[in-house]
Parts: C-alpha cells; sequence; structure tokens
C-alpha cells in the first residue's frame, strides 16, 4: 500500500509508471523524468514531503498514486492547514531545528545577522535546467562563517534540505515570493554573532556576497549583473567565482562600477564591485 | 596569494573578432566536405594528388587552423586571465589568412606551383601576426600553468609547420631540400596534426571542459603525461622521420600516451560531471574523444612498420581528423552561442530579460549534425580503407549534410546578432514588431500574415 512515507525512490521502484503519471499530475513533477535528479531527490524525499514541496495535498497525491496502481484511496480525514496543506504533509516535513515562513518576522537570530553576513545563493536557474543543486548548496554552507547566512533561492520548498542542514546544527526560515520563487535563510541559531559594535570603525559599507562557482557560462556574469544592478550606493557585492572574468569587467566598467579581484586562497577568486563616484 | 587585479575601461575582449574566423573556419568546413563527396574517386587513389592537397589543406588550415585561432582570442583572455595584444592586429591576420589559404588551395588544385609559393609566403605572414600578437599578450606573463605551457608548445609546432610548408613550396621551385620528398612532407603533417593542434586542443581543454561539464581540472598525473608526452614525443616523431628512425616508435608511444592521459581524464570528468544532461556540444566532445583510441593505433602500428600504405595513412588522417573537427564542432556549438550572446544580450542582462543560451541555439540541427558527422567520419574512416571512390563518395555526401546541419545550426544563433534584420529571430519572444504584425486588426490577406521565420520564433517560444 503507497503511503505517504515511503520515499519516492521506493515508490517509483515499485512502480516506475508512476513517473508519468506524477508528471502528468503536476508540473513540478516532470522533473522527475530526469534520471539524476530522481537518483539525488527520491531516496531523500517521502510521498507526503514530494506534495509539499510541489503545494498540493499529501491525501490528493495519494489518492492519485493508488488509483494508478489499483489501491484503495485513502479516507480523506487529514485538516487542512491555512495555505491546504494536509497535515500529513506538515508533519512529515517537520525541520529538526527552528522553522518559520515569511509571514511573521524573521527569529531573532536571523534578524540580528546584518545584510553583509548573507551569502545569497540562487539556484533556480540549476533545477529548470535538471542540474543537481545540492552540490552547489553544500559548498557555500561549507564555506559558511560562524556569523554568516545562507540566504538560497529555490524554485520550490527544499523540505529534505531542512532536516540535512538541521542536523549540521542549521535552523532555517522560509519565505515564499510566488508559487515558483521561494527563499530560504539557514542560519546557526547560537552560533557567533557580529554585533554592530564590532564592525570595523572604517567606512560602513555593507556586502552582501553572491557565490557563482559551480555555474556554467553565461550565467556567473548574468547573476552579477543582475545583483549589481540592485547595488545601493554605499552597498558592495563580493562575488565569488572560480576563475577572473575577463568578460564581466568590461560590463561592469561600462556601467560604472569599480572593481578588484583577488585570490585569497587556491580556487577562489573574490571579485568585490561597488557603485563608482556619480 | 592575494593579488588585486583591477582592468581597463575599453579592454574586454570583442566578440566580433574571435566570431569572423569562426564563421570563416565553418565555411571551410562546409567547403572541406563538399570537396571530399567531388573528390571520391581522388580519395581512393594516393593522398599526394593536387587536388587532395588542396582539400587537406582546406581541412588543416581553413577549418581546423581558423577556428583555433579564432577561439584562442576568445579563450586566452579567459585561459590566460588578459586580454589580446592588438584586435587591430587579429582583424588583418583574418585577411590575409583568407586571402592566402584561398590562393594556396586554389594553386594546389590546379597545380600552379609558383602562385602556391607566393600564397604560403602571405599565409606565413598571417601566421607571423597570430605569433606576435600572443607572444605580446604573453609578454611578462608569470603563472606558467599546464595549459599556458601547452599553448607555448602549440605556437611553437605552429611556427615549425609553416617553416616546413614554406620550404616544401619553396622547393618545388627551386629543389633545394637534401634526402627524400616524403619523410619532409610526413614530418609537415605530424607537426600541424601532432605539433600544433594536438597540444592546443589539450590546453584549451583543461580549462575549458571543466567549465562546460562542471567536474574537476585534470589530475596531476594526467597533466604530467599529456605536457611530457607530447614534448618528447612529437620532436622524436619529427626526427624520426626526417632520418633518426629509432626515435620514430618511442615518439609514437609518447604522443599516444599524452592522448592517453587527455581521454582517460576526459572520461573521468564525464563519469564524475555534476552535469546532469549533456548538450549536443558536450556529446561531440565526449564522441570525439573516442576517435583518439584508433588513431593512436593506427599511428602507432605505422610508425613500428606494422601497417603501410596510403590507404592506412589516410585513414588515419581521416580518425584523427575526425576527432580534431568534431572536438571544434562541439566547441564551437558552445562558443559561437555564447559570443553572440555576450555581443547582443549582455548589456541588456540585469536590466531586463535576456534569452538564455539555450534559447538562442537549435538543438534540432545540432543533434542532427551530430548524427551525420560521427557517422560520416566513421564511414570515411572505412571506406578510404577499402578503397572503393562510391562509398567514399557516399560517406562525403554524408559528411557534408552534417556540415551543413552545423552550419544552419550557427546560422540560426548568428540571427541574434542582427535582430533587427528581416527574419531574425527576436528577443523577447513578443517584441514590438512581432506583436504588431500580430495584432492588426481586421481580415488579413494570405500576403499579410507573419513571415515564416516569425511566426517559427513565436510558436518555438511559446
Amino acid at each position: 500500500m503507497i503511503s505517504g512515507d515511503i520515499t519516492v525512490a521506493r515508490l517509483l521502484d515499485e512502480h516506475p509508471e508512476l513517473i508519468e503519471v506524477l508528471a502528468r499530475y503536476h508540473p513540478h513533477f516532470a522533473r522527475l523524468r530526469n534520471r539524476l535528479l530522481r537518483r539525488v531527490m527520491g531516496p531523500r524525499v517521502t510521498v507526503a514531503q514530494a506534495a509539499g514541496m510541489a503545494g498540493v495535498p499529501a491525501d490528493e497525491l495519494l489518492a492519485v498514486l493508488r488509483r494508478a496502481v489499483g489501491e484503495p484511496a485513502p479516507a480523506p480525514h487529514h485538516a487542512r492547514s491555512p495555505e491546504g496543506r494536509s497535515n500529513e504533509g506538515s508533519d512529515a516535513a517537520s525541520p529538526s531545528q527552528g522553522e518559520g515562513r515569511g509571514e511573521g518576522a524573521p527569529p531573532r537570530g536571523l534578524a540580528d545577522t546584518p545584510e553583509a553576513r548573507q551569502v545569497r545563493l540562487d539556484v533556480r536557474e540549476d533545477i529548470r535546467r535538471g542540474d543537481e543543486p545540492f552540490a552547489r548548496i553544500m559548498g557555500a554552507i561549507k564555506t559558511l562563517a560562524g556569523d554568516q547566512v545562507l540566504a538560497l533561492r529555490v524554485p520550490f520548498e527544499p523540505i529534505p534540505l531542512y532536516d540535512v542542514l538541521g542536523k549540521r546544527g542549521f535552523a532555517h526560515w522560509t519565505e515564499r515570493r510566488a508559487s515558483d520563487d521561494w527563499t530560504v535563510w539557514f542560519y546557526r541559531d547560537t552560533g557567533p554573532r557580529v554585533e554592530p559594535t564590532a564592525a570595523p570603525a572604517a567606512p560602513a559599507r555593507s556586502r552582501s556576497v553572491l557565490d557563482v562557482r559551480g555555474l556554467e557560462p553565461p550565467q556567473p556574469m548574468l547573476r552579477v549583473l543582475q545583483e549589481v544592478d540592485r547595488l545601493g550606493p554605499d552597498a558592495e557585492l563580493e562575488v565569488h567565482h572560480e576563475r577572473r572574468p575577463m568578460f564581466l569587467y568590461p560590463q561592469l566598467d561600462e556601467r560604472g562600477f569599480l572593481h578588484e579581484t583577488d585570490e585569497p586562497e587556491p580556487g577562489l577568486v573574490r571579485i568585490r564591485i561597488r557603485r563608482g563616484a556619480a | 596569494m592575494s593579488r588585486p587585479v583591477r582592468t581597463r575601461p575599453g579592454r574586454g575582449p570583442s566578440p566580433l573578432v574571435p566570431l569572423a574566423y569562426l564563421i570563416c573556419a565553418a565555411a571551410a568546413f562546409v567547403v572541406a566536405s563538399l570537396g571530399v563527396a567531388w573528390l571520391g574517386p581522388e580519395l581512393a587513389g594516393h593522398y599526394y594528388h593536387p587536388q587532395l592537397l588542396a582539400l587537406t589543406h582546406t581541412v588543416t588550415l581553413g577549418w581546423v587552423t581558423l577556428a583555433i585561432m579564432g577561439a584562442s582570442y576568445q579563450l586566452i583572455p579567459i585561459v590566460l586571465e588578459r586580454p589580446i595584444w592588438s584586435e587591430r592586429l587579429a582583424r588583418w591576420q583574418l585577411a590575409i589568412l583568407a586571402v592566402a589559404l584561398t590562393g594556396m588551395v586554389a594553386h594546389f588544385y590546379l597545380g600552379s606551383w609558383p602562385g602556391l609559393a607566393a600564397a604560403a609566403i602571405l599565409l606565413a605572414v598571417g601566421v607571423v601576426f597570430h605569433l606576435v600578437n600572443v607572444g605580446m599578450t604573453l609578454r611578462s606573463f608569470t603563472q606558467w600553468t599546464f595549459t599556458a605551457r601547452l599553448v607555448v608548445l602549440a605556437y611553437g609546432g605552429l611556427a615549425l609547420t609553416a617553416v616546413f610548408g614554406l620550404a616544401l613550396a619553396a622547393n618545388r621551385i627551386w629543389p633545394f631540400l637534401p634526402g627524400e620528398f616524403f619523410p619532409i612532407l610526413h614530418a609537415h603533417v605530424q607537426l600541424a596534426l601532432l605539433g600544433w593542434v594536438a597540444p592546443m586542443i589539450l590546453a584549451v581543454a583543461a580549462r575549458v571542459y571543466p567549465m562546460f561539464f562542471l567536474a574537476p581540472a585534470p589530475r596531476r598525473v594526467h597533466s604530467v603525461l599529456q605536457l611530457h608526452g607530447l614534448a618528447a614525443g612529437v620532436p622524436a616523431v619529427v626526427l624520426g622521420l626526417l632520418g633518426v628512425p629509432a626515435l620514430l616508435v618511442a615518439g609514437a608511444l609518447g604522443v599516444a600516451a599524452a592522448l592517453g592521459a587527455h581521454a582517460a581524464w576526459v572520461g573521468e570528468m564525464a563519469w564524475r560531471r555534476r552535469r546532469p544532461g549533456l548538450d549536443w556540444g558536450l556529446r561531440f566532445v565526449l564522441t570525439a574523444t573516442a576517435f583518439l583510441a584508433p588513431a593512436a593505433v593506427l599511428g602507432v602500428a605505422m610508425a613500428a612498420d606494422r601497417l603501410a600504405g596510403p590507404r592506412v595513412a589516410v585513414a588515419y588522417a581521416v580518425v584523427a581528423l575526425g576527432w580534431i573537427s568534431l572536438t571544434i564542432v562541439g566547441m564551437m556549438l558552445k562558443i559561437v552561442p555564447f559570443l553572440v550572446w555576450y555581443h547582443a544580450y549582455s548589456p541588456r542582462a540585469g536590466r531586463e530579460p535576456v534569452p538564455t543560451l539555450t534559447q538562442i541555439a537549435w538543438p534540432r540541427a545540432e543533434g542532427l549534425a551530430y548524427l551525420l558527422l560521427t557517422g560520416g567520419v566513421v564511414l570515411l574512416a572505412a571506406t578510404v580503407l577499402s578503397g572503393e571512390a562510391a562509398w567514399i563518395r557516399a560517406a562525403g555526401a554524408v559528411l557534408a549534410l552534417g556540415s551543413l546541419a552545423f552550419a544552419g545550426a550557427l546560422v540560426r544563433v548568428l540571427g541574434h546578432l542582427w535582430p533587427s534584420a528581416p527574419g531574425a529571430p527576436t528577443w523577447p519572444p513578443h517584441s514590438p514588431r512581432l506583436r504588431t504584425t500580430r495584432e492588426e486588426p481586421g481580415p488579413r490577406s494570405p500576403r499579410e500574415e507573419p513571415p515564416r521565420s516569425a511566426s517559427r520564433v513565436l510558436a518555438g517560444r511559446a
């Protein structure tokens, strides 16, 4: 009997024909046609979690799956959350660390973090292309300093990631901007923080970090140009790259940005970008 | 470790210079593949034939060398992290090379040696321009990485290939070369293939493949074998051909080891890549690498005198050029869309929606080119071994169709350079021009329907 707590991998091992049933049921599940994504995500995501990620009621999804394999549909006994999510899905998705949604104020541990200490990582395009973003996310987590926060932008709520990073001591706070645009902040709830008084005395410049390592050209250039366009007069964007972006520099020059590049460690090229004097 | 760098405004690489080279190279590729079909009977005979020499130089100079030079004007800024010394010199170089190449191929075809010598001198001037430009770019360069060393090795090979070619052309008018003719001709060919093209492909691959496959760079063992195998193997092969036979087999084994290390790295990289899906450009590159095995086997067997004869030599050339050509086709399917995107859309990037590389490419034509070109190379190698002119011609026809599909894919991408041209693809898909055409009120006669290409664009982007 198909239940909400079996993994997608087990489900598809036992009923491979359900790939097409899922893909037809919701566009979100069309990604399961990608063999690699199936291999990576399948063992980590339960059916209930998958329903939550796609924003569909878990009991409805279970009914569709059971009908497709000739099993009796579940009784519709689950209470619905205000978001239309079944309790079964929510329970299965509960992270081990703190959780919040973007409807209220962010938790204190996160609210105290200045913009300059937030490392932004956008994997929406990777997932749309069928690329596996897990390595990039874990790479960004590894390089996160104690007082830094990872702001992850994804096309769906990454419920399995809450557990994975929760085990590493990261709490999260989620904001849903659109059905295919989510931002999740992963932060160390008890980690050391940079207090305002501890900031360097010299020019108070807010700094944000953008990690474009592991992206195929011209995605790094595109992401940087999208970010610099939003850069305030006193803000600085720190880009982490794998190589010197020779094709990006002229674009920055033409748009009047100042930039400086260095290599603090092998494999990391750091470009600091700020607006030039008007 | 910290090396702050600032770039000066206006010193960015121009995409139009490499694009001009790559367009000329693609045109030469189409001409050469049509030439294979045309020259089927000649390919069934001995390779030292004026028309086959014309065909060979269309491939090696027009297609391979122009493509490498064009790609180097795009990749040197990436690989060596510095702009090209003079783009103006690069433009002059292309004009000279185009004239020289046309002259050389025409005079080879006609068997007119004085005209050939004049064209060869002009070609040497173009090569010198390129070497000066690269040499000045490398001035005060201090980071002698694996890639940089292979690039220098390749340019040494190019210079020597040009010297041997000039000497052979001059020798047709004023015979002065000592010894037999064919060993010098073979040395010229091996210098071009193994001394110029092979190290350049290995050099660029080491930096560019990891970027596209999202995979690790070569491990030290692979790098050492590739660099030292070619650095020691190519001079040994050339000296072996010119009069020290004892070096020939050792040199061939050294080159085979270098190419084997390259193939092993590409295989490892494909296995460990973080990118799940492969586009047609990367499929070309992977398939091309498979051609290294038969090329190395044939090369070592010929060096060891286990195989001999003009048919084997031509089959070896076909397989080796198959590796080179399919690799270049694959890389061009990555580079050309990037250059076009950079020229047409990067000034708008971040300010408004711009297309992705996938959206400006034509995967259907690329897939067709993949099937026809890879199949065509295999067929051609097999048919030149059989020596059947009709089958060679058929294989040439397959290659020609593949090259046309490849050219079609490129033309589609290049259309984005001139978005205002009639029938050109546009971005965003619902541009005012197209919308105006579609939203015209009132009844329309068939003549007022949107142009076919515009309809196709709209349908494709829907």
